[in-house]
């Protein structure tokens, strides 16, 4: 009772205070956000990006912009070409929103000056498509939030039909994410590398690999693990990122808490945490996931470092799956159904990669054993699965690679 | 801060379950038996197309056809079926990517999940096979004809989607429909394009300058009924055939609405909004021959596009002038407002059909003169609204443009600095910097 009457008193006093709220942001040009800036040049266009975190977002707007679901990204374009260059917002965010939807969605209830002034401001920090010769204004795009890494394409089009395309990978501060608590360097003794220059034993080696995820004990057997993602440095991160994927948080009571309000509400959280899946000892490297409508729906993928490289590149092997709703267990109470067709899984991935230019060639090899619709393998939690046996072979690009160049190798296996 | 120990909010969860148990109940355990699929009587209203060797025939069923074929309401939980058959007549192996269909297909299994309840399990597993089977998948071989469904996102109206076959050949054919769906009153279909200029009254422009002309002559803005209050302002013109136009928008996400004639005042739930009619306006003496509508998820932020035919056309083109805004809201209970920079909406559009490979030149004209934040001027709900006072023009093309071939021409530019402009802290000098710059 004590807890309700102090949080009654508190939505009392904020409702009186935001009566008369008065609206006083601080100038952005002070803000240390900017200090993180990245800076690309191509052809007299230099653009420079950055990503206010939540508590800069609020110094500089004044209002809570994050908890609405909105992110600004600022940016500046600088054209010293001597024609106007136009830059493309929907690059950034397809669903950008405007300056003043975004002041709309901020508005006090009862303030009209307040809300006025907050207009004058947002509208004044927001960026033109029009970039005159000389101009070099920054402002801000407010996007859809990306806790993580804001990944996003700066478009610029120049009235000499020439195109600048500036890719930003930029490091929000505030979420835990699983791979950045992985020291790489170190997962393996220098002694166990080895890199593979022949193709057969690269084939070889990939029929080799263990059929399926195992429990943390490793004694019993769970998801097939049907991806070879074959790339060097940021390419894999680069590849899915932009083709949609989110980071997923590490564990805690905070955002298993938030799973448990988008379950019950089917709403979008993007960026709740996936569970625990053991290959060479240890969970899982990167885990990724794509939302789609609701949380009920969204696949998710996990990736582990094996320790070889071939022709210099890195090779993870890595487990996808398609949840398609939710079902009740004893033990976890809640668990994600997946799609027991788990190799049309892994042909959407090869199309998401595909046509997100993120795919330079893919091919198919053996090791995971089939298993046909009639006599189903189950995983850790017990969803029947069945497998052509097969496990895609995907060589990732961070450089956006044509639909037409995209090449298939034939390694003589057939997908069903 | 939110208190550690809440893990997952048990009540809800078992509450749940205490539900689905005597819905199963209520439903018994009941078998699966769906009809042999007959493929017959939606070949008739299939769409053919050739190209470099594959054949594509595509159907899109309705309603009643997706339960007549499945057994099961698919319309009920937003999914439509769409039936393809490839033929390859090439030496090589093609490769069919459903996503070119829709980027957020639903797997055959997960249409046979999303309907289990109530199924006893030997029903549920007769139900995976049955839409295992269906499902079109793998690869077509040299010589080989298949066919099957890909299970889409609904869409009522007319169904725009692409199917592209990925050949070994490394060669990509790109198959483009626009087919119909019955159990929509679209607008666009109850207008009689034919009657609604007499051919007097046609005028054909043939030079950039001349139509120039004749845009600026429009009034700056659309009207009430009676033609008496100015309303949301013009500021957009297309131009281009009306069939390209509607695939354009249809593949950036745009929807189509009901005619006027089908409001439904009973359907005010947020998810029934999608296809209802959009307020009219009036220009040309009528209201819109077509609206669209593209919205966000949360549906509190839409975007309206109101189009009419125009008497004029510019180099054999058909010419579209439309009113373009955003209208936005706090929640289901607060009235839409519109988003007072209606430039924004104008900006959104040139970037729309930008992206979505359908735009082959942009310009912008002036209609009307600056207004600005302190002086606003009021749309018909009396909402405030800005302006730099251009109308964008937008030229259409049917086949795909890549994003460097778009062209620019140089009739007026936007102010260089619109946003000090808007806010008053510079004197207005429309047009000034158009011509600034030399073009070639």
């Amino acid at each position: 009772m004590q807890v309700r009457r102090l949080l009654f008193s508190i939505i009392l006093i904020a409702v009186s205070v935001q009566g008369c709220a008065t609206y006083n942001p601080r100038p952005s040009k002070e803000a240390l956000f900017l200090e993180r800036a990245q800076v690309k040049s191509e052809n007299q266009v230099r653009v420079a990006a950055a990503v206010p975190n939540r508590g800069e977002t609020r110094q500089i707007f004044g209002v809570d912009l994050y908890a609405d679901g909105v992110q600004p990204v600022w940016i500046e374009i600088e054209n010293t070409d001597e024609r106007p260059v136009w830059f493309l917002p929907v690059g950034v965010d397809a669903l950008y929103y405007t300056p003043l939807e975004a002041a709309f969605l901020s508005h006090y209830r009862f303030s009209r000056s307040a809300n006025e002034k907050m207009n004058r401001h947002f509208f004044e920090n927001g960026k033109d498509i029009y970039v005159h010769p000389g101009a070099s204004r920054g402002g801000f795009v407010f996007t859809t939030l990306d806790e993580g890494t804001k990944a996003f394409v700066v478009d610029v089009v120049g009235e000499d039909q020439e195109v600048r395309t500036f890719s930003f990978f930029i490091p929000v501060p505030g979420l835990k994410i699983d791979h950045r608590t992985i020291d790489f360097e170190d997962l393996y003794p220098k002694s166990q590398w080895q890199n593979m220059e022949d193709e057969k034993d690269f084939v070889a080696y990939l029929e080799t690999l263990p059929c399926c995820t195992v429990d943390k004990a490793g004694t019993r057997t769970g998801d097939p693990l049907n991806l070879i993602v074959v790339g060097s440095g940021d390419d894999v991160y680069h590849a899915f990122i932009r083709a949609g994927w989110d980071e997923t948080e590490t564990i805690t009571a905070g955002s298993a808490w938030k799973t448990g309000i988008s379950f019950l509400f089917g709403g979008k959280y993007r960026h709740s945490p996936v569970s625990a899946l053991y290959v060479f000892g240890r969970r899982q490297d990167i885990a990724l996931q794509k939302a789609r409508t609701t949380i009920h729906e969204r696949n998710h993928l996990r990736l582990w470092l094996a320790p070889v490289q071939f022709r210099g590149k890195l090779v993870w092997v890595g487990q996808i799956s398609r949840d398609i709703g939710v079902r009740f267990t004893k033990k976890t109470v809640v668990t994600h159904k997946i799609d027991p067709d788990v190799d049309e899984t892994r042909s959407y991935l090869i199309q998401d990669l595909l046509y997100s230019q993120g795919l330079a060639k893919f091919a198919l090899v053996e090791g995971v054993g089939a298993a046909p619709i009639e006599s189903p393998r189950a995983n850790l939690t017990g969803d029947p699965y069945f497998t052509d046996g097969l496990r895609a072979v995907l060589w990732v690009s961070s450089r956006p690679v044509g639909l037409d160049d995209v090449a298939y190798l034939d390694w003589g296996k057939e997908a069903d | 801060m939110l208190p550690r120990s809440v893990i997952i909010p048990q009540p809800g969860a078992w509450a749940l379950a205490v539900f689905m148990i005597a819905a199963a109940l209520l439903h018994g355990c009941a078998g699966f038996n769906p009809p042999p699929a007959n493929e017959a009587f939606f070949r008739s209203r299939t769409a053919d197309q050739e190209e470099n060797g594959i054949r594509v025939s595509a159907a899109v069923l309705s309603a009643e056809q997706a339960e007549t074929v499945f057994g099961l309401p698919l319309y009920n939980k937003g999914i439509q079926p769409v039936w393809l058959e490839i033929e390859n007549k090439t030496a090589h192996r093609m490769w069919f990517a459903p996503v070119s269909i829709d980027p957020d297909y639903f797997s055959p299994l997960e249409v046979a999940y999303l309907h289990h309840s109530g199924y006893s399990s030997a029903g549920k597993e007769k139900m995976d096979r049955h839409f295992h089977k269906h499902g079109l998948r793998g690869a077509v071989d040299p010589g080989e004809v298949r066919s099957g469904f890909v299970f889409t996102n609904l869409e009522l109206g007319t169904k725009a989607f692409n199917v592209d076959v990925i050949g070994e050949d490394q060669q990509v054919r790109s198959f483009t429909f626009l087919m119909p769906v019955a159990g929509l009153q679209v607008d666009h279909r109850e207008v009689d394009w034919t009657g609604l200029y007499a051919e007097r009254d046609v005028v054909e422009v043939e030079n950039s300058q001349a139509f120039r002309n004749t845009i600026e002559k429009l009034p700056c803005c659309t009207t009430d009924e009676g033609g008496n209050r100015p309303a949301d302002p013009i500021n957009v013109v297309i131009i281009g055939r009306g069939e390209d136009l509607l695939y354009a928008l249809l593949r950036s996400g745009w929807d189509e609405t009901a005619a006027a004639s089908a409001y439904d005042w009973t359907a005010q739930l947020p998810w029934e909004f999608r296809y209802q009619p959009v307020k009219p306006l009036y220009l040309f003496n009528r209201s819109q021959d077509a609206a669209f509508r593209k919205s966000r998820s949360t549906l509190n932020e839409r975007n309206q596009l109101r189009l009419w035919l125009s008497p004029y056309s510019f180099n054999g083109e058909n010419v579209w002038v439309g009113q373009i805004s955003r209208i936005v809201r706090r929640s289901v209970w607060s009235p839409f407002v519109l988003e007072p920079d209606v430039d924004e909406a104008r900006t959104y559009l040139l970037q729309d059909l930008w992206y979505g490979q359908s735009l082959l030149k942009y310009g912008y004209i002036r209609l009307s003169g600056i207004s600005t934040l302190a002086e606003p001027r009021k749309g018909l709900q009396g909402d405030d609204y800005f302006s730099d006072g251009l109308c964008l023009v937008a030229w259409i093309s049917g086949e795909p443009v890549s994003f460097s071939e778009v062209q620019f021409q140089p009739w007026e530019r936007p102010v260089p600095e619109r946003r000090n402009l808007m806010l008053g802290r510079l004197p207005e000098q429309p047009g000034d910097a158009g011509e600034q710059i030399e073009t070639k």
